[in-house]
């Protein structure tokens, strides 16, 4: 009897001790930062201390944010666009070569290998080597100086109007990709080989066919959590943004990700913390009711494994 | 044998722990410069360092010389790139350093809640028997008026070392590049002096162009090199130097006060009128800052003086630059857009660069390019830097009056003038470097120094120390981190002008963002600590 109650204990002792020190975490990093943040945006900061602003802040920051050729109209556009960018070229592309490893094909190890290199080494490390890259003395530019092209001069991929937001999401697509191709696989491995056989045997003649019919609906369940994920961070999600340009990141490139990381470091005065505190809060607004309606929408109008 | 296995896997393990543990700690001894024998038994004094290109040899040299001196504290350097707004929210949030010595001097936000030791007594003190130490500031009055609070003075000056156009003498010299007499000879430039830092210099834009012109069409590609991607706020410097020499030194006084003490002055809009602090806003709107934009476009933001490499390639680094700098091929940059620390910085480069038809270091005619000035004013230069000394409050009063002792030591002549010639460093005080100390200058500390020194000729204003003094930045949202806000957030005037696209719209741009409505915030927040409300 008293060993089963020493026993239960040190197990208690073990889960507890286990489980504290993050809820403890949570607590002051989570829950105690974000109550003081929904104080923050109903409060005006200034010398004399901190005062009630009612919702001064909120109707600042939403001026600027449905306004025009600001910083912020800019980054809440470009964060909309890079969801749907993600949605509707990423998503099929992640599919599909995920498809292609499960199949094996041909290259399907070198392709691995290359778009698992961002995953085993450091964010601003794989950065700093792709600017280099695509710097006057980097490798691309010596093969487009070969290939004649821009006639034969350095391509500014990263300021240049025309080509800088196109580089950033051509390197979130490639850096996204070690996830997807390590997920969408493995999802796809588990489902059991009985019920391709079975697909067969009712008709299923090609690859197309085999994605569209039996694994897209069998991994529904991880492309539903990625989707609903996805949009739960399209107000947060930064980006390369800040590796590569720090706080000086063009306009046209910015979005509501890098847009706080950004105010944060450059606008570090607490005065103005009060309307990024408000800003926080209207993207909640937005965001949360939306993603539960999409986790709904998705379970209820989604295919079924039937 | 279960339980001697678990032992010895414990025993392992926490000798592991103890050795990690022991080599975190270990760091910071390395770190200091420190041996065992300096600290035993002693306390440490932390102190964080701003380290950039002058290195942290000579302040850990003066630290540990300091620290041999005294039977209790010893100073334990600790590397740091922090400036003001995250040194003051570890200060507020109870910094475990006891001082600072960093490049900027924006913590006027520690001084109402006295976070900070008050140096006011050092002012009085004579570290070598001569000068006092508040004899030695070098504009003291300015200093002052961001140095501290109710008779109180939290912070002294570190720093002023100017930031601008380095170019090479004998290059110029060389190629014809430098302006002459009609007899052929070198112009005396600016001081009327023959053999001095400014000979040969432009006294008109139209002699600068002249000499952009001749420099570009001798092959060079960058007429002016710069880190466009990377520091672009170097280019500050620059532009801000010429808005000086065409405004005068009070019309400078105007643009970053903000009030022009009831003289009228002309907008861009052609009005004539006299601004206070109630409509501040309007001296970054005065007739000259559309000629600073006009400048940086046709100079420093010109295809034709500058490759766009320069402009935006992010793989463009401090080596990189410096490396084409130094280089001593016919196409290298004829500027680089660098500080007096640029030499120090690229010395391993500069010694390489030796065995390939390179000078050695510190033999070559490094100069600075100064900028025409409006007639009967003083040519205008701008330091990068404004850094300040201080400590953290103390309840230990020993151990306060020992910073304050390091901090007298540090600031002797003898010290300071060998930090110069070791380093290129030039401190933000009057003070004379030893003839022994002057031997060991470079060239291009030697050129820099006489021209810092030249008080009559020349005037070293620093960005951070007038943001600083100036309540509407200090005591606002607006910051200290720049003059004037370009667009949001936006004190580079080159990221700026290419978002912007030229001139015109940048100016467009700034007349768009520094409204009256956002000007009555700062000034609501300042008036809040305070200030303007007389």
């Amino acid at each position: 009897m008293q060993q089963n109650k020493r026993k239960t204990l040190k197990t208690n002792l073990f889960v507890y001790s286990l489980i504290g020190y993050p809820l403890l975490l949570f607590a002051v990093f989570y829950v105690a930062i974000n109550f003081n943040s929904i104080l923050l945006a109903f409060q005006r900061i200034d010398g004399t201390g901190k005062h009630f602003a009612a919702f001064d802040n909120f109707k600042l920051f939403l001026s600027e944010m449905f306004g025009r050729g600001n910083l912020l109209a800019y980054s809440f556009k470009n964060s909309i666009k890079l969801y749907f960018i993600n949605l509707v070229i990423c998503l099929p592309l992640y599919i599909l070569f995920s498809y292609l490893l499960f199949k094996k094909c041909f290259l399907n190890k070198a392709v691995s290998f290359l778009v698992m290199i961002p995953a085993i080494m450091s964010g601003l490390v794989i950065a700093l080597v792709f600017v280099n890259f695509i710097g006057n003395n980097g490798a691309f530019t010596y093969i487009t100086k070969k290939l004649g092209l821009n006639g034969g001069k350095w391509i500014n991929l990263l300021y240049s109007e025309k080509y800088a937001f196109g580089t950033t999401i051509f390197y979130m697509i490639w850096l996204s990709f070690s996830t997807s191709l390590i997920v969408y696989p493995t999802a796809m491995r588990g489902i059991s080989p009985e019920i391709f056989e079975s697909a067969k045997i009712d008709g299923m003649t090609n690859m197309f066919q085999e994605l569209w019919y039996v694994i897209l609906p069998l991994i529904y369940p991880t492309l539903t959590t990625f989707l609903i994920t996805g949009f739960a961070a399209i107000f947060t999600n930064g980006g390369p943004i800040l590796e590569f340009y720090y706080t000086q990141a063009p306009d046209y490139v910015s979005n509501m990700g890098y847009y706080f990381t950004k105010m944060i470091l450059v606008d570090g005065t607490e005065f103005s913390y009060p309307k990024y505190a408000a800003g926080g809060l209207i993207l909640t607004v937005i965001v949360a009711p939306l993603t539960i309606l999409l986790k709904w929408a998705l379970e209820k109008f989604g295919p079924t494994t039937e | 044998m279960k339980k001697m296995f678990k032992k010895l896997i414990g025993l392992t393990l926490a000798a592991g722990l103890v050795l990690s543990v022991a080599a975190c700690g270990g760091g910071g001894g390395d770190n200091s410069g420190k041996t065992s024998e300096d600290v035993a038994g002693k306390t440490g004094i932390r102190l964080s360092y701003f380290l950039g290109e002058f290195g942290d040899e000579w302040i850990k040299s003066v630290a540990r010389d300091w620290s041999k001196t005294n039977d209790k504290f010893y100073v334990e350097v600790k590397n740091t790139l922090n400036l003001g707004g995250t040194i003051v929210a570890d200060i507020k949030s109870g910094s475990s350093y006891d001082m600072f010595i960093t490049e900027d001097c924006s913590f006027q936000q520690l001084f109402a809640d006295d976070y900070l030791e008050d140096l006011s007594g050092l002012l009085n003190e004579k570290p070598e028997g001569g000068k006092t130490i508040g004899e030695k500031l070098a504009d003291k009055e300015q200093w002052l008026r961001l140095a501290g609070a109710n008779e109180k003075v939290y912070l002294l000056p570190y720093n002023i070392s100017p930031c601008g156009l380095i170019f090479d003498y004998d290059r110029f010299k060389t190629n014809g590049w430098l302006i002459t007499d009609a007899d052929g000879s070198i112009s005396a430039g600016k001081d009327g002096i023959k053999g001095t830092y400014d000979d040969g210099q432009p006294a008109t834009m139209a002699e600068f162009r002249k000499i952009c012109e001749k420099i570009k069409t001798s092959g060079v590609d960058d007429v002016f090199l710069f880190m466009g991607a990377n520091h672009p706020e170097y280019v500050n410097n620059v532009a801000y130097a010429y808005l000086a020499g065409i405004l005068g030194e009070e019309g400078y006084k105007t643009f970053y006060t903000h009030d022009s003490a009831g003289k009228e002055i002309e907008l861009l809009d052609g009005t004539k009128t006299a601004v206070t602090i109630e409509d501040g806003y309007k001296t970054w709107l005065m007739k000259g800052v559309d000629d600073m934009a006009e400048f940086v476009q046709d100079y420093l933001f010109n295809t034709r003086y500058v490759t766009e490499v320069t402009l935006s390639d992010k793989s463009l680094g401090v080596d990189g630059s410096h490396t084409s700098f130094i280089d001593t091929g016919a196409t290298a940059p004829a500027f680089i857009v660098e500080g007096n620390w640029f030499e120090n910085g690229a010395r391993s480069l500069i010694e390489s660069n030796a065995a390939y038809d390179g000078k050695p270091y510190g033999t070559s005619d490094y100069r600075y390019m100064i900028l025409p000035s409006k007639e009967g004013e003083k040519s205008q230069m701008f330091s990068q830097t404004g850094g300040a000394v201080f400590a953290v409050k103390q309840n230990d009063a020993e151990k306060a009056a020992a910073i304050k002792d390091f901090i007298r030591y540090m600031l002797k002549d003898e010290i300071m003038g060998k930090v110069t010639a070791d380093t290129g460093m030039i401190w933000n005080y009057n003070y004379t470097i030893p003839e022994v100390s002057k031997a060991k200058m470079t060239v291009f500390t030697k050129n820099a120094y006489e021209m810092v020194q030249d008080k009559s000729n020349v005037t070293v204003h620093a960005a951070y120390i007038d943001t600083a003094a100036t309540p509407i930045y200090a005591y606002s949202s607006l910051g200290s981190s720049g003059l004037m806000l370009f667009s949001e957030l936006q004190y580079s005037i080159i990221p700026a002008i290419r978002d912007a696209k030229n001139a015109a719209k940048l100016i467009e741009g700034i007349k768009g963002y520094n409204t009256a409505q956002r000007w009555s915030g700062y000034l609501a927040q300042a008036r809040t600590y305070g200030f303007y409300n007389n």
